[in-house]
């Protein structure tokens, strides 16, 4: 499903933030980049739709190289790549409705963007990927997305990753700002999805007991390249400690110590 | 307790703080220089100030009591003063926005493209609005359009300004987001941007039109149109009366949108 072939990435001619990384990410895995702040996780996974556009290397997805495509073609591509971010990334003053129809902007006309209309469809659509995410108050519907707590915001942008009905779905540290009853539901929430539905997922996240529970392959990135991967059992203290020297104990113990 | 390197320490401190009061000391100084200079540049006399009080008495009386019999002739050109400031505001609005969406350097479709609209908002708000405004009728005649203009060409070169920096510091997250789900530029910026910049957009609009209500009352010193006119009118046939009552009028409509205005705002935040 995504194939990635020595992408490089550095801003600004500074030290880059990966550096000549390949991968191979088959159709329906679950695929957790692992390691520490700072060493490249973010910047990878926004090559994978093309947010940042890599300094060299390619990368493929669904058969197609993202750096050939016209703009038209990614845009595209894009709207069937979800995404999902730490802070949910919600419209906050508009109501939970339009932040999931909002996952629809690819098709959408420029007269109702214009006027903010979305079709009877879009609505249905919007109420349907709702109830999926374990939202069945339709009071809540018409709240502004800045009313609502943590968790619920979390599900509002997984209701409007599910509206693009993705083939991949990218997902940056998505439990990171919630609390530990949280966390378990929106990962519950992604898995169950994604497998019932076998998309593709790609999750950045430095929590390494959640990373282990629920991913069917774990990448440990350190310092911009691929340094572990393999299935979450093969993944021991001792290759931890090995493999990521920036990680010491105290480090990791403090984050285990939230879950 | 004390080792010689606590010393050193306590030692450094005092310097710092002596070089902190120095630096202020400085300040201070050119602070005073400078209004001791800009006074003696501009003339400023307090004894001439004091000397020019009975005139001023003087001024006072042959203005009051004010003429009311004028009133209903002033209506006319209060109406036109508030129609100039109100589209001197409401206009730039839709000028400043796309230009803002254009040079806002998350967004801007084109570097060049962005730097020279930022040069020319720049050099709009650059010339004041009076300035504008002399010149405008000189090249279109005397009347509220060119005063209008005025206020229209300055407020975008103003209000732009304002715009690009709202937008520039909106949350890039949402940004992010809305192009991850294959949005296009245009569609970024209504759903991405726009929701997020409008409490701060209808707050500077809002702000533009009281000062292009003030701005409106003395464009007619220039033949620009507005009360202004017909002030300078009877200040020109010395008709210090009418010219009372042109001032009240004046001070009026600006308490008046003062308040329509601040009332709005706490709305819209």
């Amino acid at each position: 499903m995504i194939v990635v072939s020595d992408l490089t990435k550095s801003y600004d001619g500074d030290v880059p933030a990966i550096k000549g990384i390949s991968l191979g990410i088959a159709k329906g895995e679950f695929a957790v980049l692992f390691g520490p702040s700072g060493v490249g996780k973010s910047t990878l996974l926004r090559c994978l739709n093309y947010l940042v556009v890599p300094t060299s290397g390619k990368v493929m997805v669904d058969d197609q190289h993202l750096g050939d495509l016209t703009t038209s073609e990614l845009l595209r591509l894009r709207s069937h790549i979800g995404m999902i971010f730490q802070e949910f990334n919600l419209i906050n003053r508009m109501s939970v409705l339009v932040n999931v129809m909002c996952g629809r902007l690819h098709e959408l006309g420029v007269l109702r963007a214009l006027t903010y209309t979305f079709s009877r469809q879009h609505h249905e659509a919007a109420v349907h990927a709702l109830r999926r995410a374990g939202l069945h108050d339709a009071e809540l519907y018409n709240r502004r997305a800045d009313t609502l707590s943590g968790g619920q915001k979390q599900r509002v942008a997984i209701a409007r990753m599910l509206i693009q009905e993705p083939k991949v779905i990218l997902a940056d540290e998505p439990v990171a700002s919630l609390d530990v009853k949280n966390q378990h539901m929106i990962m519950d929430l992604v898995r169950n999805i994604a497998s019932r539905d076998g998309i593709t997922v790609v999750m950045s996240m430095h929590h390494l007991d959640l990373a282990k529970q629920y991913a069917s392959r774990i990448i440990g990135l350190s310092d911009g390249t691929v340094a572990f991967d393999g299935p979450p059992e093969t993944l021991s203290d001792e290759v931890i400690n090995r493999v990521f020297k920036i990680v010491d104990d105290k480090v990791v113990g403090v984050e285990d110590g939230q879950s | 307790m004390a080792s010689p390197s606590h010393d050193a320490e306590i030692v450094e401190a005092l310097a710092l703080r002596r070089r902190g009061r120095l630096n202020l000391l400085l300040v201070a100084l050119v602070i005073a220089a400078a209004a001791v200079w800009t006074g003696w540049q501009t003339g400023f006399d307090i004894p001439e100030l004091i000397e020019g009080t009975p005139h001023i008495y003087n001024l006072l009386a042959r203005m009051f009591p004010p003429d009311l019999s004028i009133v209903h002739n002033l209506y006319g050109p209060v109406l036109e003063t508030l129609a100039m400031a109100l589209l001197g505001a409401t206009l730039p609005l839709f000028l400043a926005l796309p230009l803002a969406c254009l040079t806002a350097v998350t967004i801007r479709p084109d570097p060049v493209l962005g730097g020279t609209i930022r040069i020319l908002l720049h050099t709009l708000r650059t010339i004041p609005e009076l300035l504008w405004a002399m010149l405008l009728v000189s090249a279109i005649g005397l009347g509220p359009f060119p005063g209008t203009l005025a206020l229209v060409l300055h407020n975008t070169g103003s209000m732009g300004k304002f715009f690009y920096e709202t937008i520039e510091s909106a949350d890039p997250g949402v940004i992010e987001a809305m192009q991850a789900t294959g949005a296009n530029r245009f569609k970024v910026i209504m759903f991405g941007i726009l929701p997020n910049v409008l409490p701060n957009i209808m707050s500077v609009t809002l702000l533009y039109w009281e000062f292009s209500s003030r701005a409106a009352t003395i464009l007619g010193l220039v033949g620009a149109g507005g009360i202004g006119l017909t002030l300078t009118h009877a200040i020109q046939d010395f008709n210090y009366h009418e010219a009372m009552t042109c001032l009240i009028a004046i001070v009026l409509i600006l308490a008046v949108i003062d308040r329509i205005s601040a009332y709005l705002r706490k709305r819209v935040i």
